[in-house]
């Protein structure tokens, strides 16, 4: 049995908290692991502040949306995460991230991303129909 | 959940009692307090992570921002309690490593240094 729910908001930094309280709340009221709801708030929270400060083309106004969905079979929880701006593929078009140098020559961009396919027991990314789509699934 | 952050001085160091979520939302806060510290004379720093149950990457940068700050100050920054999932965070950003991650406040203290 699958059980999904959803939230959308708009392109607004102020707004991005609201993704974050939605979220919370359902994994609380699910019972999620810990640990999994560790990283499937992180993924979102990355993947979701990117599209919002820079998916949109400055001045327009556009969607941001979750989808969280739980398989209880497994158990395993899959988070959608869409957005109506600009096609942008985080998974290949993020600098890669430096997680090998030393402190003062790091690069701070790319890290999120970096943390979000090392998280995730699987991530992808499809474009369709004006939307960019990214999947993430975590294995409880 | 918002972040808490009560100060401490003692000697000659600064510790930073931190709660709740180091996120997008919250993670100016702390880079702010930071910058106070370091506008200040105090040469030391340390994070008590013992109630930090999330960080963002944005959070994964201001710690990244205070312990670069802090090299100009003999390096002395260090962090402790660091709960799991938190430090999973950091072991694979790579930073673990490079940081003074440590068990207690004690430590802390101690691997600063004089």
């Amino acid at each position: 049995m699958a059980d999904t729910a959803e939230k959308s908001i708009s392109n607004s930094i102020e707004k991005l908290g609201e993704l974050t309280q939605w979220l919370v709340a359902w994994m609380d009221e699910h019972a999620v692991n810990k640990s999994v709801a560790y990283k499937l708030r992180f993924a979102m929270e990355e993947i979701a502040t990117n599209a919002v400060y820079y998916g949109f083309p400055t001045g327009t106004s556009g969607t941001v949306k979750a989808r969280i969905t739980a398989d209880s079979v497994l158990p395993k929880y899959s988070l959608e995460i869409l957005d109506d701006g600009d096609a942008f593929n985080p998974l290949e078009e993020t600098p890669e991230a430096d997680t090998d140098s030393a402190l003062d020559d790091r690069e701070l961009g790319g890290l999120g991303v970096f943390l979000v396919k090392n998280l995730s027991d699987d991530c992808h990314y499809v474009r369709t129909n004006g939307w960019n789509h990214l999947t993430i699934s975590i294995v409880e | 959940m918002p972040l808490g952050i009560e100060k401490v001085v003692k000697d000659d160091v600064t510790t930073l009692v931190l709660t709740g979520d180091l996120d997008t939302g919250t993670a100016s806060q702390l880079e702010n307090t930071v910058k106070e510290i370091l506008a200040g004379t105090q040469p030391g720093i340390v994070f008590d992570m013992g109630g930090i149950t999330y960080v963002s990457s944005f959070g994964l940068r201001v710690i990244i921002y205070t312990s670069k700050a802090m090299r100009a100050h003999g390096d002395r920054f260090a962090m402790h309690s660091v709960q799991d999932d938190v430090m999973e965070i950091l072991t694979l950003s790579g930073l673990s490593g490079l940081l003074k991650v440590v068990d207690t406040q004690d430590a802390a203290i101690a691997s600063l240094g004089q």
